[in-house]
Parts: structure tokens; C-alpha cells; sequence
């Protein structure tokens, strides 16, 4: 989306990273480049941005930083910045664990269906659609379209988690 | 323009929730306060993608939870209990029809009257700090949920 502000046309950019508890819009000026949206999620999580690297949502390769923001290349897509390249996710559940690894831009929703198919638990269809994930020892189910990555900050690259039963409400009321 | 107006405004606004609207998980179909309508993308059982609306009526909000009907856009009226979302327990729960017509959950405004829910689901319970964006994931999650056991080819 173009915007006009202080004069200067700029692309409103969707991201979410390290150091963000939300996914966040900022405004990369007409003619920047992609290390400009480093540069401004950097400075908001509070570490250098020769130090991240700039991912697509659910995507695994880096994004070239010489690249220059367009609206049709960047401002249709969510990205994603973390100095951390890839994510070891380790989910428990019934007394076993797996293993895989993950670039920080993948969604919540993404390694739940990892972890509940074939490659993972290997879940009952019945059930399949009712399990969850959250932070190991939590119980708050986090949010499916959350980026792995906004869990974790550089040095560490491991996120624990539990897979879970979602509550279903119900009750008497006909 | 009223407090509730400008708090739902916001929330329109949100990177949160234009962020489902550029993933294709939702659209605004209308808005005239105190009643938008928003379409939320859903997964049938059948692996067919494919669209529900629902009426939110916003009055009082955030401080009063937003009331959430299923909603048939062209009949303006409670989508029929036949064309309602299928799929599992969960889904059959939420959009069932029940004494107030609204969606079965804890945020809802009739829901979270009900069965004293919002003391015993607190991660889904109503409270001034949640937006629009909140319930709007959880309906999308919901309906969205019959892709997980399509993907799932084994048993256990």
C-alpha cells in the first residue's frame, strides 16, 4: 500500500521478527531496499541489523537485501527479521518428542500441521482438528498465525513446545 | 463519532488485522456502525475451499464483547442450521444453533454469559484489551480445521 507522508511516498511493509510481539507496520520510503526493513525491525528489537536476516512468511530463504521495495514484491507479502537463520523446534506430547528445524518466519499454524501428521504424531483424524500448540509447560494455545521466531531471541535457537487438546466449550443450551 | 466507533476504526486499521485480510483469511464485506460483516475464509470436509459470513454487532465495544451471528448476507438473517459449518466436535459445537442464535464461544457476548465461561475459559473469554482480530482468528482457526486431518493420512 503506497502512502504519503511528510511529503515522501513510502510502501507500508507487514512485518513480524524478533524482538516484536506482533506483526507491525512500517513504512519503507519509495526507492529503499530491503535492508531497510532490517534496519527498522533492528533498531526496534534492539540489536544490529548486519546481524538478521530478512525471511517471507512460511518461506525458508533469506531475502536479498539489495532487492528494492516494490508494493507488488514486498507489500503483498508478510516478512519476517531475526538473526537466527533457522529454528530447532522440538514439540512433547505423550511422554515422546520430535524434532525439526524451521526458519523463524514459518507460522504457528505450519509446524501444528507438521506435528500432527504423518511426520509427527501422527494424530487421529477425528481429533486432529482439536490439538494445539503452546509453549512447553503453558497451556494457552498460541496463536496459529504467530511466527515461530517472535518466541526467541538470538543466541538461543530452540523452541520447546507442547501439543496440546484444545478446550471445546459446551454446555447445556438448546 | 463514538468511542466504540473509534475503537472498532482502530481495529480496522490494525496491522493485525490487515494482515488476515492480505493473507486471504478475511474481507470486510460491510460496515456501518454498529454492524460489520466480514467474510472468513473456511476449509470443508471435503478439502473445498469456501466462504462464511458473520454479522458482529459492535455496540459498547471493546468494553461490551462484540455479539457474533453466523450470518446469511443475502436473507440478512442467522445462516440455517443445514448450512452451517460441518466438521468436528469443535466446529459442530461453535456454530450450533442454540438459545441466543449467536456463535457458541467464550467470547461472545451471549457466550460469555454462558455457563460461567468467561471464569473457565479464560484464553477465550472477552475482555476490554482483545480486538476484532482476536475472534476473527479464532473463527478462521475453526473453520480452517478440516484441512489438518486431510494432510493426516495415518492412524494412531
Amino acid at each position: 500500500m503506497l502512502n504519503v507522508e511528510h511529503g515522501t511516498e513510502s510502501i507500508a511493509i507487514m512485518v513480524e521478527g524478533e524482538g516484536l510481539a506482533e506483526v507491525e507496520l512500517i513504512h519503507i520510503p519509495c526507492g529503499g531496499t530491503a535492508a531497510e526493513i532490517v534496519a527498522v525491525v533492528a533498531t526496534k528489537g534492539g540489536y544490529m541489523a548486519e546481524d538478521a536476516v530478512l525471511l517471507t512468511e512460511d518461506c525458508d530463504q533469506p531475502v536479498d537485501l539489495a532487492l528494492v521495495v516494490t508494493e507488488e514484491v514486498f507489500g503483498r507479502r508478510i516478512h519476517h527479521v531475526h538473526r537466527a537463520r533457522n529454528i530447532e523446534v522440538k514439540v512433547f506430547y505423550q511422554m515422546r518428542h520430535i524434532d525439526r528445524r524451521f526458519a523463524p518466519s514459518t507460522r504457528v499454524q505450519r509446524a501444528l500441521d507438521w506435528a500432527v501428521g504423518p511426520e509427527g504424531f501422527k494424530i487421529d483424524p477425528s481429533i486432529g482438528p482439536e490439538m494445539e500448540l503452546a509453549l512447553h509447560g503453558h497451556t494457552t494455545p498460541l496463536p496459529k498465525n504467530a511466527h515461530l521466531g517472535r518466541y526467541l531471541r538470538h543466541p538461543c535457537h530452540e523452541l520447546e513446545l507442547d501439543l496440546i487438546r484444545g478446550v471445546v466449550p459446551n454446555g447445556s443450551c438448546r | 463519532m463514538s468511542t466504540a466507533e473509534d475503537a472498532v476504526a482502530v481495529d480496522l486499521r490494525s496491522a493485525r488485522f490487515r494482515a488476515g485480510v492480505l493473507r486471504g483469511h478475511w474481507r470486510e464485506v460491510s460496515y456501518a456502525f454498529p454492524e460489520l460483516i466480514v467474510g472468513v475464509a473456511a476449509v470443508e470436509p471435503d478439502g473445498s475451499s469456501s466462504e462464511y459470513c458473520f454479522r458482529f454487532e459492535l455496540t459498547g465495544f471493546p468494553s461490551v464483547a462484540p455479539e457474533v451471528t453466523i450470518w446469511d448476507c443475502a436473507a440478512s438473517a442467522p445462516l440455517a442450521p443445514g448450512s452451517r459449518p460441518k466438521g468436528s466436535n469443535r466446529v459442530a459445537e461453535a456454530f450450533k444453533p442454540w438459545g441466543n442464535q449467536t456463535v457458541y464461544r467464550p467470547w461472545d457476548r451471549q457466550g460469555s454469559a454462558h455457563n460461567n465461561w468467561a471464569t473457565t475459559h479464560p484464553a477465550l473469554a472477552w475482555n476490554a484489551s482483545r480486538d476484532l482480530t482476536f475472534v476473527l482468528e479464532d473463527l478462521h482457526g475453526l473453520l480452517t480445521s478440516n484441512a489438518i486431518p486431510r494432510s493426516n493420512g495415518a492412524q494412531s
